[in-house]
């Protein structure tokens, strides 16, 4: 694997990873693609087998994982990997590696890798968390309001343990990838979702070294701006953060079907999910996301603050 | 360091109010929530809630506090350290906390002498704790039932392999603490509940042939039960072996 062409896409959640799983990454020809679309059932776990697991359970599964990777890779193709467990966001039923440890473990067997990182404004990140979180059976989506959410994650911070926020310090998420990987690429989902096919067509094709020739035949239909409903709906409907995900048939994932029930259920009950923040807690976003914005616009050279970015 | 310091790796509604009644009253040192030291052991717990490139920084600042909480005495002192061997499980999607491996890591080197107590659970027993500790807590269903929230676990284990179930097996957690710490003691909850001692002295306890006191069996479905034997036996039979204690006797194999 040490010369091998691969790309780490790691996505955040809410950063329009699925979108780009399903609908483009998975489509790619000549081309291997790990991912939970990935057609073939041998690759789709094995993002999730590097991230997830704590360091006795993945070194125990180590030998038996690189086997894996080795039976079925085609070396001869480039490898994209994507899976939002490798951002190592806290999730509410993983149990995540460390960040820095899960680009270690990538870069251990995937020393030649280059990384596409896609970043997104902290303030609708957390909006558009919070009705996924209502999907899990688990949560309790009736008494707990996004406002009451965000307040508590402001109380864990203040007592001085690691909470919700951290994982969106993107001065740390860029400084941990430049360290382990010789390239990494910073998208903002705000440009994607301003003009996905742009996007796609000058920033993730020549990074994963294709050519739109490439992809034509599977580009027509996908990257049509008429079928591209993400774009077009997102535009139509925010903030109504709730409705995007009858946009995008976010519901449909066919790898989480109870949950789709769950939000279905609630839905119903409720009708949308309320995402507005009370004036401190938007005083408090800028208070602590305004140095690491300030920080990593300097860093990429540009102005998150203009793309709305707390600053 | 206290030769008799005994950090306790509390597991959810397990015996730690019992363990702390008996050991404040054999006129051991005890720092838990419920004591004055609360500090101390929130400093302690702040330690297992930060990944490790934040937490590397701060170490020196908890080895300082811990350094005032004078362990260095000849007093019996017991740590009862709550969160470590739950994962982040019970309050998921609240906040970070290490996997066992880092804390296990992380108190070898604040506490290198300590003896560590592992208090196992009835995996029943343990999973309806968890479950009623999961109705009291924000953002959390109330209205998920046990059997609910089982096949929820269930669920996401044959999804993502390291989930919930795994709070069950304790070999994982022996496994931890005992690559770092010369003495693990392994106590099941329900022979200290039983036999009113203190697991003191040997690495073991020697065993009284003794009927346990088993959790309701009604708790899980049928095919539940079935689906934790087949998963958690292979667990408590290493651990048996392991740790020398007799889990079968207290009911550890009957689901």
């Amino acid at each position: 694997m040490e010369d091998h062409d691969v790309v780490l896409h790691v996505g955040l959640h809410k950063c329009a990873s699925t979108y780009l799983q399903r609908q483009f990454f998975a489509n790619l020809p000549n081309i291997n693609y790990i991912g939970i679309t990935s057609r073939d059932p041998n690759l789709q776990w094995i993002a999730r087998r590097v991230a997830l697991f704590d360091e006795p359970t993945y070194q125990r599964d180590l030998p038996q994982l690189k086997e894996d990777l080795k039976r079925h890779l085609d070396l001869s193709l480039p490898t994209l990997i994507s899976s939002e467990a490798i951002s190592g966001t806290l999730h509410p039923m993983l149990f995540n590696a460390d960040r820095r440890r899960i680009a270690q473990r990538f870069q251990d067997i995937f020393p030649s890798a280059r990384v596409l990182l896609i970043i997104r404004n902290q303030i609708t990140w957390h909006q558009s968390s919070f009705p996924q979180l209502c999907q899990f059976r688990s949560f309790n989506a009736i008494g707990g309001q996004f406002q009451d959410w965000i307040g508590h994650h402001i109380d864990i911070h203040k007592k001085g343990l690691q909470s919700q926020f951290h994982y969106t310090d993107y001065r740390l998420l860029i400084e941990i990838y430049e360290q382990c990987f010789r390239e990494t690429k910073v998208l903002l989902f705000e440009d994607i979702v301003q003009d996905f096919q742009k996007s796609i067509l000058n920033e993730v094709i020549p990074f994963l070294k294709l050519t739109k020739e490439h992809i034509q035949h599977c580009g027509e239909e996908k990257l049509n701006s008429r079928h591209n409903r993400f774009t077009l709906h997102f535009k139509q409907n925010s903030p109504k953060l709730f409705k995007i995900y009858d946009a995008v048939k976010y519901r449909t994932k066919l790898w989480c079907p109870p949950l789709h029930r769950a939000l279905q259920a609630r839905e119903e009950a409720e009708g949308p999910i309320d995402v507005d923040y009370l004036p401190e807690h938007l005083d408090f976003l800028k208070g602590y996301y305004g140095p690491i914005n300030r920080f990593t616009s300097e860093h990429l050279g540009r102005d998150l603050g203009e793309m709305g970015y707390p600053v | 360091m206290n030769e008799k310091l005994i950090v306790h790796i509390a597991l959810p509604g397990d015996i730690s109010p019992e363990l702390h009644r008996a050991w404040s009253g054999s006129g051991g040192r005890i720092f838990s929530p419920s004591t004055e030291e609360e500090s101390y052991l929130k400093t302690l717990q702040k330690m297992m809630s930060w990944e490790d490139h934040y937490y590397d920084e701060c170490e020196d600042a908890v080895r300082q506090d811990l350094s005032s909480c004078r362990l260095e005495g000849e007093q019996a002192t017991l740590i009862s350290l709550e969160g470590v061997g739950a994962h982040n499980t019970i309050i998921p999607h609240h906040y970070y906390l290490c996997h066992v491996d880092q804390a296990a890591r992380r108190l070898s080197r604040l506490l290198p002498q300590a003896t560590i107590l592992i208090t196992p659970q009835h995996p029943q027993r343990l999973f309806h704790r968890v479950w009623l500790n999961l109705n009291g807590a924000p953002f959390t269903n109330p209205s998920l039932s046990f059997k609910g929230w089982v096949d929820y676990a269930i669920e996401y284990m044959e999804a993502y392999s390291q989930e919930l179930l795994h709070m069950g097996n304790h070999l994982h957690l022996w496994e931890a603490f005992d690559a770092h710490f010369d003495r693990v003691l392994c106590s099941p909850c329900e022979m200290i509940e039983e036999l009113k001692i203190l697991p003191l002295g040997s690495r073991s306890l020697a065993m009284k042939e003794l009927t346990a006191t088993h959790p309701p069996r009604e708790l899980y479905s049928k095919k539940q039960r079935a689906y934790m034997q087949d998963f958690l036996t292979p667990f408590t039979l290493e651990l048996e072996k392991r740790s020398g204690v007799d889990l079968k006797a207290w009911g550890y194999q009957q689901f």
